[in-house]
C-alpha cells in the first residue's frame, strides 16, 4: 500500500478537568488513504470528534489539553508543528464542516466575504476573482441564485442552506481532506439526502479522501469505503464496510447494529445494550466495553485488548478473539 | 365512533399570530395545524411522523390543551376536552400525560426524582402518603430505575435515565393515553433502544401512545398506525403496514426513501426532493407539497386537495389520488 494521506498513530488526548483527568481519546491508530472514505461511529463522548479536531490543531494548548502519539499528513507529525504552521494547512490540505454550520459561520460577515476568506489567503486570488470564484462554488453546492446568496448574511438561510455554504467553503481550496463530523445531524431527512448526494458528488468530482464523523449507521453504510468504530475513547473495531456489517466481530459493533429498528424488518425487542458508556474520567484499566458485554468473561475484568486482525481487512479489540485466552 | 376510540381529533386548526409594525398588529399567521383530524384507539398507538416545522409537535400540545385549538374538536375518552370545565378537565388529567424530549427541563431541578414522580399522585388524590413511596419505588421499578435513584436529584442521572424518570412521572398517574414528543431523538443509539424497550413493555400493559417522531424507523418499530404530516396538514394516514409497505403519498414516498440504510449493499432507489419545505406562515397555493412534488401538475398549484381514502383506514390528501 502507497504512503497513506493521513496517519493516526497511537493518539492519546486528554483534558484536565476539576474533576480530574478525563482521558477522551487513548491510543488510537488508523489511517486514510488518499480519496478513501472513513467513517468514524461511536456515541456521545467516545472520543470520535476529539479525534477529528486534533487533525485540525483545533484542541486547546497544554496543560488543559494533553496530546500523546502522533499524527501525519504526508509522513509529517502535525502535533510537532508550532501553531503558526498550522494555518497554511487549514481549509488548504485540510477542511472541515461541522454539525451546526450557524454557529460556526460569522453571523456578522456576508456568506460571500466568508467563501472569498480562503481564497484570498490561501490562493491569492484578487478580490474581484474569489467573488467570481465565490458564484462558481455556490453554484457546484447546488444553490440556485449564488448572487443573492452571497450577498445574504447567515441568519438569513436554512440550515440545508447553510451547510451547503460551510461544503463550499470546506471545498474552496480544493482539499486533499474533508472532515465532516455529524454534517447532517441538525438537519431534516429531506435535507439530510440532498447533503449527503452533494457530499458524494463533491468527493468524486475532486477526489478528496472523507474522514465522516458520525452515530448514524445509515450514513456509515451509504457513505464509507472503511469503517472504525470507537467506543470510550479507544478503536475496538476497523474494517472495511462490508466487513462491519456483514461480519461484526466486536460485542460492542454487534450491539450497535442490533439496536436500532430496521425498516421492514421488524422485531418484538431490540438487542439494547445494557447499563451506560462509562464517564472518561473513569475508565477502567481492563476491557471498557465489559460490565456491558453480553460475552464478558473474568478475564475481560483484568486485562486490556488491543486491536488483531480478524481477517486481511478487519481487525477488532477484543480478548474473546484472542486464541491464547480462548484457551 | 366505535368503542375502541381512546382520542378522537377531528378537523383541528392552531395559527399562532404574527405581528409586526410600530404599533403590533397583526400581520399574518403562522399556520402550525390546518385542519388535522385522526383516531387513537385503544390498546395502539399513533406514529406523528414529520419534519420541522410540520406542525406534529403543536398538535401534541394542543391536544393536552397546552395551546388554546382555533378550531376543531378533541375528543378523549368520550369527552370534548376544550369544553370541560376546569374541576372536570383536572379529573381527567391523570389519564392523559405527556413524555417531553428534554426530560431535563422538564424535571424540577431542586426535587428528588422520587418526589417528582410522586408529587402527581398527592395532588390528583390518587395515593396516601403513607404508601408513595412504595408506589413511586414500584412505578420506578417497572421504569428500570433502582431503590438507590429515588432520593436523586436530576443532574445526577445521565440522559436515558433522565428519560426513564420522564416515563415513570408519567406512568405513575396510571394513563390511558401517553403523548410522547421526540422521547428518544436526544438520546444515543443504545441507550435508545433500552427506552423503545420500555415503551414497548408499556404497550403490553395496554397504555396507548401518540408518538411524535421525526424517526421513521422508530415509529414503524413501535406504532400500529401513522400519520405523516407535512406543512400542518396530515398528507397521509393509515396502518404502519399501509403507510411503511404501500405508501400513496409523494412525501411519504420521498420521505421513505430519503432514510440511510444500515445495510452497504441496499438498493436504493432514492427520490431525493429538491428545495426546501416553505414557511408555515405563508404554504403555498392549492397542495401545500406541489412545490417539491415531483409529480405535480397545474392543478396542484391551484386547488386544494381533498383526502381520498384509497384502502379501508388508508387516506392521502393528494390529486393524484382521484
Amino acid at each position: 500500500m502507497s504512503q497513506p494521506l493521513i496517519e493516526f498513530d497511537r493518539l492519546s488526548v486528554q483534558f484536565a478537568t476539576e474533576q480530574g483527568v478525563a482521558r477522551a481519546v487513548q491510543d488510537v491508530s488508523f489511517a486514510i488513504q488518499a480519496g478513501e472514505s472513513v467513517a468514524v461511529v461511536g456515541e456521545s463522548g467516545c472520543g470520535k470528534s476529539v479525534t477529528a479536531l486534533s487533525l485540525m490543531g483545533l484542541l486547546p494548548p497544554a496543560p488543559a489539553c494533553r496530546l500523546g502519539g502522533e499524527v501525519r499528513l504526508d509522513a509529517a507529525n502535525l502535533l510537532a508543528l508550532p501553531p503558526a504552521a498550522w494555518r497554511p494547512l487549514r481549509g488548504r490540505d485540510i477542511a472541515m464542516v461541522f454539525q451546526e454550520p450557524m454557529s460556526a459561520l460569522n453571523p456578522v460577515l456576508s456568506v460571500g466575504e466568508q467563501l472569498m476568506e480562503p481564497l484570498l489567503t490561501h490562493r491569492q486570488l484578487s478580490p474581484a476573482a474569489a467573488w467570481q470564484q465565490a458564484i462558481a462554488l455556490l453554484q457546484q453546492v447546488g444553490i440556485a441564485r449564488p448572487e443573492a446568496i452571497a450577498a445574504s448574511y447567515p441568519h438569513q438561510l436554512s440550515g440545508g442552506m447553510l451547510q451547503r455554504v460551510m461544503l463550499a467553503i470546506a471545498i474552496s481550496c480544493q482539499p486533499r481532506l474533508l472532515i465532516a463530523d455529524e454534517p447532517t445531524t441538525a438537519l431534516d431527512v429531506t435535507i439530510q439526502a440532498q447533503i449527503l448526494d452533494l457530499l458524494r458528488r463533491l468527493q468524486q468530482a475532486s477526489g478528496m479522501a472523507l474522514l465522516l464523523i458520525t452515530h448514524d449507521l445509515g450514513i456509515v453504510a451509504e457513505m464509507a469505503d472503511r469503517v472504525v468504530v470507537m467506543y470510550a475513547g479507544r478503536v475496538v473495531e476497523t474494517g472495511s464496510v462490508r466487513d462491519i456489517f456483514r461480519h461484526p466481530q466486536h460485542p460492542y459493533t454487534q450491539g450497535l447494529l442490533a439496536s436500532r429498528p430496521v425498516p421492514g424488518r421488524r422485531l418484538a425487542r431490540l438487542a439494547a445494550i445494557p447499563g451506560q458508556v462509562p464517564s472518561p474520567l473513569a475508565l477502567p484499566d481492563h476491557c471498557a466495553f465489559a460490565e456491558r458485554c453480553p460475552h464478558a468473561r473474568p478475564a475481560c475484568l483484568h486485562r486490556q485488548p488491543v486491536l488483531q486482525a480478524t481477517s486481511p481487512t478487519q481487525q477488532a479489540a477484543c480478548l474473546l478473539l484472542s486464541t491464547e485466552e480462548a484457551a | 365512533m366505535s368503542d375502541d376510540t381512546l382520542l378522537a381529533v377531528n378537523g383541528l386548526v392552531k395559527h399562532f399570530p404574527l405581528h409586526g409594525g410600530v404599533l403590533g398588529r397583526q400581520t399574518g399567521a403562522v399556520r402550525a395545524v390546518d385542519d388535522v383530524s385522526f383516531v387513537v384507539r385503544r390498546g395502539r398507538s399513533l406514529g406523528l411522523v414529520g419534519e420541522s416545522g410540520s406542525g406534529k409537535t403543536t398538535v401534541g400540545r394542543t391536544v393536552l390543551g397546552l395551546h388554546q385549538k382555533d378550531a376543531g374538536e378533541v375528543r378523549f375518552a368520550g369527552h370534548d376536552l376544550h369544553a370541560l370545565d376546569k374541576a372536570a378537565l383536572r379529573r381527567l388529567r391523570p389519564q392523559l400525560q405527556l413524555v417531553f424530549q428534554d426530560p431535563l427541563g422538564s424535571l424540577n431541578p431542586r426535587l428528588r426524582v422520587g418526589d417528582a414522580i410522586g408529587e402527581a399522585l398527592l395532588a390528583h388524590g390518587l395515593c396516601p402518603r403513607e404508601a408513595l413511596r412504595e408506589r413511586v419505588l414500584a412505578v420506578m421499578a417497572s421504569c428500570g430505575l433502582g431503590e438507590e435513584h429515588y432520593s436523586r436529584y436530576p443532574h445526577e442521572f445521565s440522559g436515558g435515565q433522565r428519560q426513564r424518570v420522564g416515563i415513570a412521572r408519567a406512568l405513575a398517574l396510571q394513563p390511558a393515553l401517553i403523548v410522547a414528543d421526540e422521547p428518544v431523538s436526544a438520546l444515543d443509539v443504545s441507550i435508545q433502544a433500552q427506552i423503545i424497550n420500555l415503551f414497548a413493555d408499556l404497550k403490553q400493559q395496554g397504555v396507548s401512545f401518540l408518538f411524535i417522531s421525526h424517526d421513521l424507523a422508530v415509529v414503524e418499530h413501535l406504532c400500529e398506525d401513522v400519520a405523516v404530516m407535512y406543512l400542518g396538514q396530515i398528507v397521509e394516514q393509515g396502518s404502519r403496514e399501509q403507510v411503511f409497505g404501500q405508501p400513496r403519498h409523494p412525501y411519504t414516498r420521498a420521505l421513505l426513501s430519503a432514510i440511510p440504510v444500515a445495510d452497504p449493499d441496499a438498493r436504493r432507489e432514492r427520490v431525493v426532493l429538491q428545495g426546501e419545505p416553505p414557511s408555515p406562515a405563508n404554504p403555498p397555493a392549492g397542495c401545500r407539497f406541489h412545490t417539491r412534488c415531483p409529480q405535480a401538475t397545474a392543478q396542484c398549484a391551484s386547488v386544494v386537495p381533498v383526502v381520498h381514502r384509497v384502502a379501508a383506514g388508508h387516506q392521502v390528501r393528494c390529486h393524484l389520488m382521484a
